[in-house]
């Protein structure tokens, strides 16, 4: 008995007006959550196999590379030119897949030869743009 | 049920002793101190001026409710009988039993070793030495700083390295970068055993205006003039000085002779079955693993032990994964077995995953299950093997 009334003299030292409120906040999420099936899906899941296998998804050698440079990557991530990118995603798609398992060898003589394909003319165009580019940079960097 | 006896409640036996299934084992650890110390923490308050007892956490606490702890001294231990001798008479039978006593510091072997602890403290023996080297350093205004290693064989091989960051960064604190130095003494011949490892941190000790002095094996201190004299005859001043001694394996008797010249215990380097026996392993800095004497060791040993004991066939890798601390940045010493150290990059993040495993190291001992999958999914990622010349 004398114990008892030890314990819910400390109770009552806790359990101040803005605690009682907070306790009771903490209750109706609680409850809530019990409604929606969350604690028991929660309880479930942690499960040591389970969270070995989530842990070893998000900590890889790759991962924790991208990490531990993750200051460096959002610099360089937030200087691309998503509108460009956008606009020429598929033009890369198409140039990734065209490059071919085993290229031929092709020379001097093999070049004039293909230039006589209007794609490949088209392709020149566009190359001859972006060494264009290319040199204006390299240039600016230099500077 | 099976009794498995326990000596010492340390990084390595209080890891195990919470592995071990309660249904299947009677598991007894017996450690002659009633705290179990976090003993890279004796850096932050030698350097950083923390209060002792963030570091500090009675073992009892540590252990499930479960596991028996006799808070006592073992005097002699009898392989062959299975018996544990205690210092107040009583006698722990076992069925099996780990030595996870760890390393005995021998502060007599260099002539004024004990002398500069009794005077300036270290920050690798106790929490009062830790507080003690905090004074002494902070008194300090002038003069060399001197982190001395005695002999290649310590615990925790980045140890003085962190301290001359750690220590240099107090004294820039303090305004005093120009006037007091920081001189690092190895008995190496770089600043670091291995050489990927040196080539990262030499930029760093350098830019902090910290001296190497390399192939420096201290031979005496000459507490009088306040020189450290080395082996190769050459002599350092000091205003303040530390000197990491001599190590050497568990100090009580063990029978039969399994200890190695420095009193290590001989053990399978993978299995850490002591030699000759299958009811015995030793795990942590009181083997001869041919690796570093580390916390990580002890814990991976741990989880062989406790597979091992269930039955499975767990090996230890050699895996080690010793932090090394500049201010602001860290890396990783990663290496095993079959791999040196790999390159790792000074970064922000790793100094962050050093913070984040201080402040989860207790927890981490409690409860090993929760930690477990998470630990070993970065051992796993962190392979040497898989990081080769990548590094991380």
């Amino acid at each position: 008995m004398a114990e008892k009334n030890i314990g819910s003299v400390k109770l009552d030292r806790i359990l101040t007006e803005d605690k009682i409120e907070a306790l009771d906040k903490t209750l109706q999420l609680l409850s809530k959550l019990n409604e929606l099936g969350i604690l028991d899906t929660v309880t479930d899941i942690l499960e040591p196999e389970v969270i070995e296998r989530a842990a070893s998804l998000i900590i890889n050698p790759s991962t924790l590379r991208i990490v531990d440079r993750i200051d460096q990557l959002t610099g360089t991530l937030g200087k691309i030119d998503y509108d460009t990118l956008e606009k020429r995603i598929n033009l890369l798609n198409e140039a990734l897949k065209s490059i071919p398992e085993k290229p031929k060898r092709i020379g001097l003589l093999g070049l004039l030869g293909e230039l006589r394909d209007p794609d490949v003319q088209r392709g020149m165009g566009v190359l001859i743009e972006l060494l264009k580019a290319i040199g204006k940079a390299a240039e600016k960097q230099q500077k | 049920m099976e009794k498995v006896v326990i000596i010492g409640g340390g990084g390595g036996g209080a890891i195990l002793a919470n592995l071990l299934p309660e249904r299947e084992f009677e598991i007894v650890v017996v450690d002659r101190e009633e705290y179990h110390i976090f003993q890279p923490g004796y850096l932050w308050i030698a350097f950083k001026g923390w209060r002792k007892e963030i570091f500090m956490k009675p073992i009892r606490s540590l252990l499930k409710p479960h596991v028996k702890f006799v808070h006592g001294e073992a005097t002699s231990v009898d392989l062959n009988e299975r018996k544990v001798l205690m210092k107040d008479g009583k006698e722990l039978s076992y069925d099996y039993i780990v030595i996870a006593t760890g390393a005995h510091l021998n502060y007599d072997v260099i002539d004024g070793n004990r002398k500069i602890l009794d005077e300036f403290g270290d920050f690798y023996s106790t929490v009062e030495n830790a507080e003690k080297l905090w004074n002494a350093v902070w008194r300090t205004s002038k003069g060399n700083f001197v982190i001395g290693v005695a002999d290649p064989i310590y615990k925790c091989p980045p140890g003085p390295h962190k301290a001359a960051f750690l220590s240099s960064e107090l004294f820039s604190r303090r305004g005093l970068k120009d006037k007091v130095k920081v001189v690092l003494a190895l008995p190496f011949p770089h600043s670091y055993p291995s050489k990927t490892i040196a080539d990262i941190i030499e930029p760093e000790l350098e830019k902090r205006g910290i001296e190497i002095r390399t192939f420096f094996t201290v031979d005496s201190i000459d507490t009088e003039n306040k020189k450290i004299v080395s082996l190769e005859g050459e002599e350092l001043e000091y205003s303040v000085a530390t000197v990491i001694p001599p190590h050497e394996g568990p100090q009580y008797e063990i029978k039969p002779e399994v200890k190695d010249d420095n009193n290590f215990v001989k053990i399978d380097k993978y299995t850490s079955q002591i030699e000759g026996f299958d009811d015995a392993y030793a795990i942590g800095d009181c083997t001869n693993a041919p690796t570093s004497k580390s916390g990580v060791t002890a814990h991976l040993q741990a989880e062989v032990v406790a597979e091992r004991l269930q039955g499975y066939d767990a090996r230890y890798s050699g895996r080690t994964n010793c932090p090394l601390i500049t201010d602001g940045k860290g890396i990783f010493i990663i290496s095993d077995y079959d791999h040196p150290p790999v390159p790792v990059r000074l970064s922000a993040f790793k100094r962050l995953l050093e913070d984040l495993f201080l402040t989860t190291y207790w927890g981490a001992i409690r409860y090993p299950e929760l930690w477990q999958p998470v630990f070993h999914a970065y051992f796993n990622a962190t392979e040497p093997g898989k990081l080769v010349e990548l590094g991380w």
